[in-house]
């Protein structure tokens, strides 16, 4: 099954190779037509999640309020589901899902790649990892195999960074910690992998940041003010308990 | 009851377990978008039931939980048994 798929993506690699004439340009468009794919998906679990931060304060307050009451608790939440259509697109196993593929590209892109793949005169071969590269060639030939692992941390960063706004205040210079760790492991792990992957990498994240700048951040605030919208003109909600109703006690005669 | 989750007796693995979600949950998961469809999330929820199933069942529900985290799931309030 592993290699099936793994045999499936470095055909169609060779497709888009044989198509365009370049190796690089081949490992941004099969990065696009994959980015491409999994926007529709995105888009639902933004529009979920951004209904899931309007809720979040009543939610926490129902979860205060029946606390010792978990049955209660539930209806409550799914009485809110319910009243807003809330249907999350989103979930933990798709983002699970996504890291196989990541994987299989990777090891297409390690090990399925002929020696002289080049990206037109800018890398001479793309299965050439940068400690290679500057070994052989010295700094001169290995500048722009090492900019392009630079670029491998910063892309690394910058949708953290971009995270890092929605977040609560305290948590931040933490995060900012790990996010420069994380960064940092990148740059190192990227060192000794054919530049392929970087270019894979680094195009994929580009695409992940503009759409996060221009698209996923508008569209969240305009989600937002729709579900705000709903919940302002929404009827006022009154919990009433009734009492059970009781028979009425038969007159005396 | 076999007695490796409960209490102080924790095993060797349901303890590395607890770290590892604890790590990711102070460290990883504030890097990335909050994407869970359940109270409490799937990593809360394998804390929970690492701690009080021991690693091996408590292991295999938090496994479970994640499966039922996709799009075509309900979500929602959701503890561990």
């Amino acid at each position: 099954m592993w290699e099936w798929f793994i045999g499936l993506l470095s055909t169609i690699l060779g497709w888009i190779a044989d198509f365009c004439g370049d190796w690089g340009l081949a490992i941004m468009i099969l990065t696009i037509i994959i980015r491409l794919c999994l926007t529709p998906l995105q888009n639902k679990s933004l529009k979920s999640s951004a209904q899931m931060q309007v809720l979040q304060p009543k939610m926490q307050e129902i979860q205060q309020l029946y606390a010792d009451d978990p049955m209660r608790q539930q209806q409550e939440l799914q009485k809110i589901y319910s009243e807003h259509k809330f249907n999350p697109f989103g979930g933990c196993l798709p983002v699970i899902i996504q890291m196989p593929v990541f994987f299989a590209l990777f090891s297409v892109l390690r090990d399925h790649l002929p020696a002289d793949a080049c990206f037109y005169g800018i890398f001479p071969s793309l299965a050439d990892s940068v400690s290679n590269v500057l070994a052989t060639s010295g700094f001169a030939g290995a500048w722009v195999y090492i900019l392009f692992d630079i670029l491998f941390g910063v892309f690394t960063l910058i949708p953290m960074l971009l995270n890092m706004r929605n977040q609560a205040q305290g948590q931040t210079p933490q995060t900012l910690i790990m996010g420069v760790i994380m960064a940092g492991m990148m740059m190192w792990f990227g060192w000794s992998v054919p530049v392929g992957v970087l270019l894979y990498y680094n195009a994929s994240s580009l695409w992940g940041i503009v759409q996060q700048v221009f698209i996923t951040n508008r569209m969240m605030e305009k989600y937002k003010k729709e579900e705000e919208a709903k919940v302002a003109n929404g009827p006022i909600q009154v919990n009433v308990v009734r009492k059970e109703q009781k028979p009425r006690p038969k007159k005396k005669s | 009851m076999s007695g490796d989750g409960k209490g102080a007796a924790r095993s060797l693995g349901a303890r590395a377990l607890l770290k590892i979600f604890q790590g990711y949950q102070r460290w990883v998961s504030p890097l990335f978008p909050p994407c869970c469809i359940y109270r409490p999330t799937c990593s809360q929820y394998a804390i929970e039931a690492v701690a009080k199933y021991g690693a091996l069942k408590g292991g295999w529900l938090a496994v479970k939980r994640i499966c039922r985290c996709h799009p075509f799931h309900q979500g929602g309030y959701d503890p561990v048994p």
